[in-house]
């Protein structure tokens, strides 16, 4: 076939799976945001229309289409209605990169996570745009609320990743064996597909990043959730606070966009976070050697494919099902809490995560006791956060009373006075006394 | 100063029954002839139900009361402030506990029904500070030293005092409206309608009346119609009273009695 | 109600000059518990000052009990504190039984204390509940409003109405408990105290995020505490040991003995905390009620006109949010002469704009919904 023909099937493929999935992807987050969080609530959830209520995520994006759009006379008119569209457009555009399986990418950029992180970093200048353009009180703290909050934990963010993609260059060909090649060894690589091909070598059959640096995931998911404003981090649209924050006075289509792109973010971050930790569209105990029987016919291809998007799509989604079970249990951080986690906890964290599997490089030893020891070395070092986390996140400790604002709590008891204490008396103390 | 001075520490709990009983009272009734010597003449107690002990001072000399009460006496809280209105004259009432004696205890404070003024306990007791104005909201007691009495429960335009006996709770024609109809053939609107008050009683089934023949007039004839001028006997006879709101003026104080 | 906010509109910290914000935090705001009205002075994120304005559920409550006869009173005072009825309407059964000088029969106390505690359960179920949700956590309000659905249907059981239950009369109470219910009631209270209240302390309580946002915030020192007159859990979060069930105790509880429930934190997490304990308090005291319920009859002989003789009273309970307490006067007629209903929440709210001076906009809310104000109370 036409090389050039090739090519254009293989673009409208990617790009309408894409795009669909996209769009699916968020409906149905709508939905099983409901759902799961009425299992955790013990109540039903969605129910009347399909079984289980499952329609409801065609239902409720509709409705959202077909909604009023009411405007604020008082808006910046411009600004207020860019924004939506600036918060959207990155969501969309990121969806590129990603490698749902070997076919099914639709840009194999060499730089994919450069790509993703600045895409991923436009979403705050929409988001501000909406509580500047809103002229809402509210919506203004909430879009301010936004800018500090996503460009604080845009770091950490980034951080995570590049202790994964050291882990691609410590993997990287040159350095093999006790004396590495130091010309070629610690050359990485930024491209999604390469880093999930380094976790699908044939001599390590199971090398997903998550096994040596479950640090880096957890860091990298924590700093997701307040990317995507989800709970504890949701303090720009906290609703018991700010109403709805940046998203006050916004209803109709230009919500449905912030919605959607809500959603469509936290896909985006699952994905990432499945590609670069979780080995993509590997499945568990496989290495890229397996598959290439399969590799040899057309259907085979497809077979394989079909699979690989299969395994990405689980795996994405079980971190998605994460960020419901979070946002069904926990409480919302404060403001100042939430800059303090950041910059005090995160990004020192991260920080000592690369120095340490920066010191990995220059060990001499072989790759496999190399890995050992940075996997064994991150996985203490996580449960060494988990275990301590009161006392290091410097959360618990915050505004706590101190000592000399206490002095006079003393208990003030009137029970006694004009009383003498009876000592063990029944519960029941006699009959009924006159007033 | 340290309020929970006194206070012993905490103990073993039972129901404390001891507050009702008859010595327990006599201690404070003992300890009130502090407040005797203090104001130089004996102040009127009872005994109520429910262990209460209920004292009278005079209005000039509350806040000397008070004090003593709280720096000597042991009465921590001011739980409560209460009006009443004896029609002849108006009453500011104060409920105070002690938690370290376990005692409660009345004061009542008689005033002027004319010029309703009495010292504010917001220095004693930062309590008092709703509790006053909610009772200046209701009775229009005016209390002397309150940093801020404002109405706090009824709108600021509101006029008169509502726990008033003598107030009436008239509709109140504030704010002009479109038109105000007079007669069942005539409306006025404008400065015509100021003071002009448009009672109409409705009866049973006129709303079905209405959605069945729009348009007809189905309450005119039994409207009263009251203009500022109008006595209030007039009234009375069709079962209706009015307060003569526009003249008393928003921020005055109501013309009683 | 006033507008009048006068207030410095800049601030100036070492040369440095920013202007504030005005920020209107409701009528209509999710968690003002209601129709609070809280004007904010604000400089970024931090409060300078508060002034609520209340009022705007003021219902004349007061005035219309002068104009009603006193068997309507219960009726209208479960409007007051709209999560606690029963123990609105025992305040005012038992005002003009002072007044009257009469004394219920020993099971109608008994049935009032029994009704009390599980409504003082529900109110709490719910201040606990709605306080996870101003912090924003969705689930334990859902889970609390589980079990307080069990409560409802065991009052409407018992007195007809799931809400605003007219339970009380003067001189005892309406209906005897119907056929069964006290095994239902115990039934409630095993799983309540065995499977619900477990289930919401390890939502909430060993939270490290609930932790932060309550513990150090909002504190009240006892000192504070006496001299704004607070009140229930709020003042005994605070190290202040009073509860009318214990101080001066009323009705059934001159027979059963209740353990107050008393912390030293002072904070938002100690009345939380505090609610906690009260709640499986009201389970014990529930069930020693119950195991000692005398027999008998539920009601004193007593006239529909009911016409207490010339006098004055003043009688307080512990409601769920304080002390809730009637000033009555009588002048010998069917209808009271003066009503005076001091709500808890009215008094307790009273503190809110001193907590409130230096703190963030999220601990607004945190703090706001830890006192667990009802605005019918405040308003009335």
């Amino acid at each position: 076939m036409n090389p050039v023909l090739q090519n254009v099937i293989h673009f409208v493929i990617t790009f309408v799976f894409s795009m669909l999935f996209l769009m699916g992807s968020a409906s149905i987050l709508v939905y099983l945001e409901r759902k799961v969080q009425a299992y955790v609530q013990e109540r039903y959830g969605p129910y009347h229309y399909g079984p289980q209520g499952i329609l409801q995520a065609v239902i409720d994006p509709a409705k959202l289409l077909l909604k009023e759009d009411v405007r604020a006379t008082q808006t910046d008119n411009i600004i207020f209605r860019m924004a939506p569209v600036i918060f959207f457009a990155p969501v969309i555009t990121a969806f590129v990169v990603l490698p749902f399986s070997p076919y099914m990418t639709a840009g194999a950029l060499a730089t994919g996570i450069i790509y993703y992180v600045a895409l991923s970093s436009i979403d705050v200048i929409g988001v501000f745009m909406a509580g500047w353009g809103s002229n809402n009180k509210y919506a203004l703290i909430g879009g301010l609320r936004a800018g500090a909050q996503m460009i604080s934990y845009e770091l950490p963010l980034v951080l995570a990743l590049v202790g994964a993609i050291m882990l691609t260059s410590v993997l990287a060909p040159g350095c093999q064996g006790a004396n590495p090649d130091l010309s070629t060894c610690g050359v990485g690589s930024i491209s999604f597909t390469q880093i999930v091909a380094a976790q699908m070598r044939p001599e390590a059959p199971w090398l997903w990043f998550v096994l040596l640096q479950p640090l880096g995931l957890l860091i990298y998911y924590i700093c997701g959730l307040a990317e995507t404003n989800r709970t504890p981090f949701d303090l720009p649209e906290a609703e018991s606070e700010l109403v709805a924050g940046y998203l006050t006075e916004y209803s109709g289509l230009r919500w449905a966009m912030f919605f959607l792109g809500e959603y469509g973010n936290m896909t985006i971050v699952s994905a990432v976070a499945t590609a670069v930790f979780l080995g993509g569209w590997s499945l568990p105990g496989t290495a890229i050697g397996f598959w290439v029987g399969l590799l040899g016919s057309f259907w085979g291809q497809v077979v394989f494919n079909i699979i690989a998007v299969g395994a990405f799509i689980t795996k994405m989604y079980v971190l998605l099902l994460v960020f419901l079970w979070i946002r069904a249990t926990l409480p919302r951080l404060r403001a100042d809490q939430l800059m303090r986690f950041a910059w005090l906890f995160l990004i020192p964290l991260t920080l000592f995560n690369i120095l340490l599997t920066g010191v990995l490089l220059l060990l001499p030893l072989d790759l496999t006791p190399r890995l050992a020891i940075s996997a064994v070395a991150n996985w203490l070092l996580m449960f060494i956060v988990i275990f301590s986390f009161r006392r290091l996140s410097g959360l618990s400790s915050i505004g706590k009373i101190p000592g000399w604002a206490r002095r006079t709590g003393k208990v003030v008891d009137a029970t006694t006075a004009g009383t003498p204490p009876a000592k063990g008396a029944p519960e029941l103390a006699g009959g009924p006394v006159r007033r | 100063m340290d309020l929970a001075r006194n206070v012993p520490a905490a103990g073993d709990q039972i129901p404390s029954l001891a507050a009702y009983e008859p010595e327990h009272i006599n201690e404070l009734l003992a300890g009130l002839a502090q407040v005797d010597q203090a104001l130089g003449q004996p102040v009127p107690k009872k005994r109520m139900n429910g262990g209460i002990v209920g004292i009278e001072v005079p209005a000039e000399r509350l806040l000397d009361a008070a004090r003593i009460m709280r720096d000597t006496l042991g009465f921590e809280m001011l739980t409560c402030v209460s009006g009443a209105d004896m029609v002849d004259h108006l009453e500011s009432l104060y409920h105070l506990r002690s938690i370290s004696h376990n005692w409660l205890l009345q004061v009542r404070v008689k005033l002027p029904s004319a010029n309703a003024e009495v010292d504010s306990l917001v220095g004693l007791y930062p309590a008092a500070n709703w509790l006053e104005r909610e009772t200046f909201d209701m009775y229009g007691i005016v209390y002397r030293g309150h940093p801020d009495l404002r109405r706090i429960l009824l709108d600021d335009e509101f006029n008169g005092y509502p726990l008033l006996k003598s107030f009436h709770p008239t509709p109140l024609t504030v704010h002009d409206r479109a038109t105000t109809q007079t007669s069942g053939e005539r409306a006025v609107s404008g400065e015509q309608q100021r003071g002009m008050e448009r009672i109409t009683p409705k009866h049973l089934g006129q709303g079905d009346e209405e959605r069945v023949h729009p348009g007809k007039l189905t309450f005119g004839s039994a409207a009263v119609y009251l203009t500022t001028g109008q006595g209030v006997e007039d009234v009375s006879e069709h079962g209706f009273v009015t307060e003569q709101d526009t003249e008393s003026g928003g921020t005055g104080k109501p013309q009683r009695g | 109600m006033a507008n009048d906010v006068s207030a410095p509109l800049t601030t100036e910290f070492a040369g440095l000059r920013s202007e504030e914000m005005i920020l209107n935090l409701g009528p209509q705001h999710p968690s003002t518990h209601g129709v609070l009205r809280l004007v904010l002075v604000l400089d970024g994120e931090t409060v300078i000052q508060c002034t609520p304005i209340i009022g705007y559920l003021h219902r004349g409550m007061e005035k219309i009990f002068e104009n009603r006869p006193y068997m309507a009173g219960p009726r209208y005072i479960d409007n007051a504190d709209y999560l606690s009825p029963m123990l609105n309407e025992t305040c005012y059964a038992g005002a003009v039984e002072q007044l009257m000088d009469i004394e219920p029969p020993r099971r109608a106390q008994y049935l009032r204390l029994i009704v009390g505690e599980l409504e003082r359960i529900a109110s709490h179920l719910v201040a606990v509940g709605t306080y996870g949700l101003d912090l924003g956590a969705s689930t334990p309000v859902l889970w609390c409003f589980r079990d307080r659905e069990q409560i409802l249907d065991m009052f409407e059981a018992v007195s007809g109405h799931r809400f605003t239950h007219n339970y009380m009369r003067v001189g005892g109470v309406l209906y005897d408990l119907p056929k069964g219910w006290i095994q239902t009631c115990e039934k409630f209270l095993d799983n309540f105290e065995k499977v619900s209240l477990p289930e919401l302390h390890e939502l909430l309580t060993g939270n490290e995020i609930f932790e932060a946002r309550t513990q150090g915030v909002g504190y009240i020192d006892p000192q504070q505490a006496l001299a704004y007159a607070l009140t229930g859990p709020v003042a005994r979060a605070s190290g202040v040991n009073f509860d009318l069930r214990v101080n001066r105790p009323y009705g059934a509880y001159r027979e059963i003995a209740v353990r107050t429930q008393i912390r030293q934190d002072g904070d938002c997490f100690g009345r939380y905390r505090v609610r906690m304990d009260e709640m499986a308090e009201s389970v014990r005291l529930c069930r020693v009620a119950l195991a000692n319920l005398p027999g008998g009859s539920i009601t004193t002989r007593s006239p529909i006109a009911l016409r207490p003789p010339r006098g004055e009273t003043y009688y307080a309970v512990e409601s769920a949010r304080g002390e809730e307490s009637i000033y009555m006067i009588s002048d010998g007629s069917e209808y009271p002469y003066r009503a005076k209903l001091r709500g808890p929440s009215f008094v307790n709210l009273q503190i809110l704009p001193e907590l409130l001076r230096g703190s963030k906009i999220g601990d607004v809310i945190a703090i706001l919904g830890s006192i667990d104000i009802v605005l019918g109370d405040v308003d009335r």
